[in-house]
């Protein structure tokens, strides 16, 4: 789909130095440059580096500290519940990466489209659920999800569910986690891309209006391309926020009473390694797993969409 | 896009009502920051306090206790969520502690069953061995018989036992005699009378398999050998067990007609479908004081002593009760401190009588079944059979570092959701057990 | 023709929306009204029924009165937590993401992917690291080791990274440039008053990702005093009967009390929105050139 956007008479860079005005200027930008990003870097590195480092220095090395290779990676490959987690969480993301990027996408262009006070009310709406931390969600999700309690009962029982227990069948779960975290993280995505979509200049909108453009063409040929930057980094975080789940087989497990495994996905294996077994090795091999799975994802995304160009 | 060079923006000071109120907001920000960080730090700084206790909620009034008979001794108390529901706080802050070798609490309350076998292994390393004189022998003697095994790994004491859930049956005296049944002594007998009311009152029930505790009502009390620690690492798990079929068998017909409900007893489909239609189940002590208020009428509760299976003693199993650790870091004179403020809380409190539950410790259960007594939740004599159960239990089924209750909720409970029956899932629940035994470095033998 | 397409094109829009309104605000309402009943009806009554004040006014007063007041207790400790990551996360986030937009310097694309590698590392295998750094520094339990990894927000740097390279135009900057603009008042005269909102959007998701967060204080923060909402609501369920049947029945917090506790932890996350909400309606255009 070509972006339908009006071309631009390139301006040329101005420079007041004479001699060698690039090198002047990026000397300038250089050093102004790092003077920026100081601050954020020493939190990096402090916060984000140096833990992270530690973390696959773990993954390569034993109890005593002894360098062991890919030992780790082979023998939580073996455990018997480390196949399980990543189907179940293969499953999971096929639906909830699907659904999140098309319905939150396809949302913040229909708001877009209409009244800006109306389209406040509606993001506000959609963003409710997102302010209910995990712990806090664990009694509506008790409720939601059990079909005598349950507003959504008449719903459930089109499925002849009798009770919870029937509701969360293993079958199940992938769809009811997806809809969960759905449900409490769109609303986040919505105002992000609503903010996006709102930083495009009228004067584009207004001009493919003019051309003729009915609105779904202009949302999918003039307003999509314009985020496309947006909607690749919510696709990179999506995804490694789905092959990192963790939150929504907690609480539903600790809704139910304990009828969910605590070792379901593959971060709940790594949290149950580190937490219960003691085994901080064998927790960052699983973390270096998901890291790799991720950083694959995120990679072809950055580079298909040249995600760090900047004009 | 040219009209928005022409404006030259940069050029206008920056308005001069907006930059105040950003410096106010960074200046309140940071007022509020440093404030919060001073009295943190001043929370921190408070004189040593001697003896760290962790507790959940229920158990602060005992805490309080404590300090209040005794205000020479410095206790900090810290309140947390008891390690519930598998939660693995406990582990979690006691494997961070290990990595660097300090902060300890130096004595913890559990609610998990488990915590005995986990956090004495190898990886934590966590209790003090209590058999070794650090607590008296006079006092670990003071527990009902046999309750002390759930604190036993390898012959060695770990922890104290604050309180039991010893199963009994419970049966709503009001509707036996309006239905003229007696109470049956045998499982067998169970069973028949439960065919009965299937045919005669259908709609109410004499038991449920519907949460992942269960298993420790209906298979351990059969003897049945899915999670017997032999010796050291050595485990059996035997699904094939006579005395694990044999109680599928039993319960598989009962299902099938609907006098035995795969609701949990706690959800709103229980509460709804069998408010006053419990005739009767077997269940732990404390379902008298958590579970029947509300869905029995108050004064028809009863307790019967726990079935047999005819011949051979008779046994029951236990769902939780809590548990009272030491920590082994602690050395010198604080260690006698220590055992003393530990045995303290788990024996001297309960004659004050407000123990939540009943009291492991013998000579604290006569102020409890007193209270309970009291208060007209039951129909018959509470004591003999409390005190009979609490010696019955069987010391066949280990505290083990992984969660049996957890594995049961999620094979069998699960399959009975989806409509297979209990003996077919059985097979499921021991292989995830041995899975599990052998991920902890456990050898599976398998002997009846 | 051309009418009808509007006109259906509106009306679909607006059933669509509707539809998900519905599918987002019932499990909301359902808690709202919660409070307002005892824990009985909720179990066997409907879940829209209303109840009555006072039944409201008790589920308050058990509530926040539990365990002496430690609600506003964990609400305080939640501000101070949240507000002191903000502060230094906006400091450093927003010249950050504008730097990394707009100027040019060895490491620009490393710096990108770094925080994007940071980003994507799950946060189970950084808290053993985080635990010993702050562990190293005699921080813990103490409000700085929770700020100050707060302070920390690399989805902040890639929000106003990505604002700043498609949003503002190298031109607008090249021209102030000329104009005689150092660097530092390019920043601060054209490219910040130009970012309110992403700013406005920093600052939120800042503030919801430190007020939910979980993990990190509980790590950090052994002492029940200095629990923030996530990690005080977490032992508070554990505390009641609906999920500790056997242990939780000297607790007087039953579903409705529960309910409370949840509208309490959302409650500033909304009003934070709705302010947030007005900065990010304006958009960058407002700003620099609606006559």
């Amino acid at each position: 789909m070509q972006p339908v956007v009006p071309k631009r008479t390139p301006t040329p860079r101005g420079t007041t130095d004479s001699l060698n005005p690039k090198l002047r200027r990026k000397q300038r930008n250089g050093v102004a440059g790092y003077a920026f990003v100081s601050g954020y870097f020493i939190l990096l590195i402090l916060f984000g580096v140096l833990p992270a480092a530690y973390a696959i220095t773990l993954a390569f090395t034993s109890t005593g500290g002894h360098f062991v290779g890919l030992s780790n990676f082979v023998k939580t490959g073996q455990d018997f519940r480390f196949l399980p987690a990543f189907e179940h969480v293969g499953e999971y993301l096929v639906i909830w990466l699907g659904s999140l990027v098309v319905i939150v996408v396809g949302l913040a262009l229909t708001l877009h489209s209409i009244a800006r006070r109306v389209s406040s009310a509606f993001r506000f709406i959609f963003y409710l659920p997102g302010a209910l931390a995990g712990a806090a969600s664990v009694l509506v999700w008790l409720f939601m999800l059990d079909p005598t309690v349950s507003p959504w009962r008449e719903f459930l029982s089109l499925f002849g569910f009798k009770n919870l227990g029937q509701t969360i069948l293993p079958g199940h779960l992938p769809i009811i986690f997806a809809i969960i975290a759905f449900w409490a993280g769109a609303g986040g995505w919505i105002v992000v891309t609503y903010g996006a979509l709102n930083n495009i200049p009228n004067e584009l909108i207004e001009a493919a209006e003019l051309d003729g453009a009915g609105p779904l063409q202009t949302a999918l040929r003039v307003k999509l391309p314009l985020i496309k930057k947006w909607v690749t980094f919510m696709l990179i975080l999506a995804f490694a926020a789905g092959t990192q789940l963790f939150v929504e087989p907690q609480l539903v497990g600790e809704a139910s009473l304990g009828l969910i495994s605590p070792t379901w996905s593959p971060n709940e294996l790594a949290y149950y390694f580190a937490f219960q077994d003691n085994n901080f090795n064998y927790a960052a091999a699983i973390s270096v797993d998901l890291l790799v799975i991720g950083l694959l994802c995120a990679a072809v995304l950055v580079f298909r969409t040249k995600l760090f160009e900047v004009e | 896009m040219s009209s928005l060079i022409t404006k030259k923006y940069w050029q206008r000071p920056i308005r001069p009502r907006l930059r105040s109120s950003i410096i106010a907001v960074v200046a309140s920000s940071m007022a509020i920051a440093t404030f919060g960080v001073t009295s943190a730090a001043s929370a921190a700084a408070k004189p040593k306090p001697t003896i760290t206790i962790w507790v959940d909620s229920t158990r602060v009034p005992q805490v309080k206790a404590y300090e209040k008979a005794h205000p020479t001794v410095k206790v900090s108390m810290v309140i947390y969520n008891g390690n519930a529901n598998g939660s693995g706080v406990l582990q979690s802050k006691i494997a961070l502690d290990n990595r660097v070798n300090g902060g300890w609490p130096d004595i913890v309350f559990s609610e998990e069953n488990n915590d005995a076998a986990s956090l004495a292994s190898p990886q934590f390393n966590y209790p003090a061995v209590l058999s070794n004189g650090t607590v008296s022998k006079k006092v670990l003697g003071g527990y009902a018989a046999g309750t002390l095994a759930g604190c036993t790994v390898n012959g060695k004491v770990y922890c104290l036992r604050n309180d039991l859930a010893q199963n009994l049956l419970f049966y709503n005296s009001a509707l036996m005699t309006q239905f003229g049944y007696t109470v049956p002594t045998t499982w067998q007998g169970w069973q028949t009378l439960g065919e009965e009311v299937a045919t005669q009152h259908p709609g109410y029930i004499v038991g449920s398999v519907g949460d992942n505790w269960d298993d420790d009502i209906y298979l351990w009390p059969s003897a049945c050998h899915l999670n017997d620690v032999l010796k050291p690492d050595t485990i059996d798990i035997n699904p094939n067990d006579p005395n694990c079929t044999r109680v599928t068998s039993l319960i598989d017909p009962l299902i099938k007609d609907g006098a035995v409900t795969t609701d949990s007893v706690f959800s709103s489909a229980f509460a709804t479908a069998f408010n006053d239609k419990i005739l009767m189940m077997v269940g732990p002590s404390w379902y008298g004081q958590y579970l029947f208020p509300g869905i029995v009428t108050k004064g028809d509760l009863a307790v019967a002593d726990p079935l047999s299976w005819g011949s051979g003693p008779t046994y029951t199993g236990e769902v939780g009760g809590g548990l009272w650790f030491m920590s082994s870091h602690v050395t010198g004179a604080t260690k006698a401190l220590t055992a003393s403020v530990l045995t303290w809380l788990s024996t001297s409190y309960g004659s004050q009588g407000i123990s939540p539950g009943y009291p492991a410790y013998v000579a604290d259960e006569t102020q409890w079944i007193s209270a309970q007594q009291a208060s007209g939740l039951y129909s018959n004599q509470i004591a003999p059979v409390f005190a009979k159960a609490a010696t019955e239990v069987w010391g066949g089924w280990s505290p083990v570092p992984w969660s049996t209750d957890s594995v049961f909720g999620s094979t069998v409970v699960t399959g009975l959701n989806s409509g297979s029956t209990m003996s077919s899932q059985l097979a499921g629940y021991a292989s995830q057990l041995v899975n599990y035994a052998q991920s902890d470095g456990y050898t599976v033998v398998t002997s009846p | 023709m051309k009418l009808f397409n509007r006109i259906w094109s509106r009306t679909f829009a607006y059933v669509v929306l509707l539809g998900f309104t519905a599918f987002f605000v019932v499990p909301v309402i359902w808690l709202l009204l919660s409070p307002t009943k005892t824990d009985h009806e909720l179990v066997v009554g409907n879940p829209f029924a209303i109840g009555t004040i006072h039944n409201l006014a008790h589920a308050i007063h058990v509530m926040f009165s539990f365990e002496n007041y430690a609600l506003l207790t964990w609400l305080k400790n939640s501000a101070i937590y949240s507000f002191g990551g903000i502060v230094i996360a906006l400091i450093c986030s927003i010249p950050a993401g504008y730097a990394l937009a707009h100027t040019q310097f060895i490491g620009r694309r490393t710096l990108l992917g770094t925080t994007l590698f940071v980003m994507i590392m799950p946060a189970t295998a950084l808290v053993l690291p985080l635990f010993l750094e702050a562990n190293a520094a005699h921080a813990v339990g103490t409000a700085w080791s929770v700020i100050l990894p707060f302070s920390f927000f690399p989805f902040g740097v890639y929000l106003a990274y990505i604002f700043y390279s498609s949003s503002v135009p190298k031109d607008l900057l090249a021209a102030a440039r000329i104009d005689g603009c150092n660097e530092w008042n390019v920043f601060r005269r054209v490219a910040l008053p130009l970012a309110r909102p992403i700013i406005a959007l920093v600052t939120f998701f800042a503030f919801v990702a430190n007020w939910n967060n979980f993990f990190l204080p509980f790590v950090m923060l052994p002492n029940s005093n200095n629990y923030p909402l996530p990690v005080g609501l977490q032992d508070l369920l554990a505390a009641t009967p609906a999920f500790n049947p056997g242990q939780g029945g000297q607790v007087p917090i039953y579903r409705p009390e529960l309910a409370i506790a949840t509208i309490v932890a959302m409650a500033p996350v909304l009003i934070v929105f709705l302010f947030a909400q007005r900065s990010l309606v304006s958009g960058m255009l407002a700003g620099a050139t609606k006559e």
